[in-house]
């Protein structure tokens, strides 16, 4: 378990770039009393009995470090979900992708706390190679979307001190804005 | 205030490169690859990143790259960085706390001095051969 919502993220972004996805969408959004998470991607996907281990906490996958057990964390966040008797929901299929679909029930007391979402959007964009990732946002009525692209042909480069800095300081205000 | 855009972005980016002062010791980039695999980011390599960078900033170094990577299988160590610096072959440090974290700039990308207590792996394949 993760101490934040937004490391869920992070991680689930993680596995789909692990899948070969030239593309990740990660919708993020709170109403109300729910704040719902859905990621999709353009991967490998899985096959459905690779699907039904993937949410099994004791299933492994030993292609990533052959004499260790390694998981897809997908356990984790199924628990975090049901934890605060949300809806968990993934789909997936061989060649075409898989989507993670994640209701919490924020007013629950299990629901975990939000982190911070501007460091989470800046390294969600600093894995390495060529992707493109969309991070939409809406809070209430108010709402920003990212692209990993659009940052790139803005800037020409992502990963040196200054971008950084400023992409940091850039999501922090816009997540600013949705708090207004 | 009205919408940010990317261009606001683009404004920002250039601000914090004039602030950057090149240093003459430096000519070629040195880069940090930080392990963001769940191990990492559960031990707190998020803190380890914005160290980084704001370390880096606060030195004004601009010829750093940040990058990060899954789990490097090291992770009983996490949080794991691995820097690649001119002159120094790559080494990783584990358990980088912050304070670690900023001594990785202070130390090992400007004064080019290792931290010691903090090397894990990987400073020996082009010495030993």
């Amino acid at each position: 378990m993760h101490a934040a919502l937004v490391d869920y993220i992070l991680d689930l972004s993680q596995n789909s770039l692990e899948a070969q996805s030239s593309l990740v969408i990660v919708d993020f959004c709170e109403n109300d009393n729910k704040i719902s998470l859905f990621i999709s991607d353009n991967g490998c996907g899985m096959s459905p009995m690779v699907l039904a281990k993937a949410v099994d906490p004791f299933s492994t996958d030993p292609r990533k470090h052959p004499l260790r057990s390694t998981g897809f964390g997908l356990p984790f966040v199924k628990q975090a979900v049901e934890a605060t008797q949300g809806e968990f929901e993934i789909s997936s299929k061989e060649g075409v992708g898989t989507s993670v679909k994640c209701i919490f029930n924020a007013s629950h007391p299990d629901a975990p706390p939000l982190g911070d979402v501007a460091g989470t959007v800046l390294t969600l964009l600093t894995f390495g190679g060529t992707y493109e990732l969309k991070f939409n946002r809406t809070r209430g009525d108010k709402s920003y979307s990212i692209s990993r692209n659009e940052i790139l042909a803005e800037l020409g480069t992502i990963n040196d001190a200054a971008s950084l800095l400023a992409i940091r300081e850039y999501v922090q205000m816009l997540e600013e804005e949705t708090l207004l | 205030m009205a919408k940010l855009t990317l261009s606001d972005l683009k404004t920002l980016r250039d601000e914090r490169k004039q602030a950057m002062v090149p240093r003459e010791s430096d000519g070629k980039d040195s880069q940090i690859i930080i392990g963001m695999g769940t191990c990492g980011i559960a031990a707190g390599a998020k803190l380890a990143f914005d160290a980084c960078l704001d370390e880096i900033a606060k030195q004004k170094i601009s010829t750093v790259t940040v990058t990060q990577t899954g789990c490097m299988g090291l992770c009983y160590s996490e949080p794991t960085v691995e820097v690649q610096t001119p002159g120094i072959p790559s080494i990783i440090y584990g358990n980088v706390t912050p304070e670690v974290a900023r001594a990785i700039i202070t130390e090992h990308i400007i004064n080019k001095k290792l931290i010691n207590d903090h090397i894990f792996d990987k400073p020996a394949t082009d010495l030993v051969r």
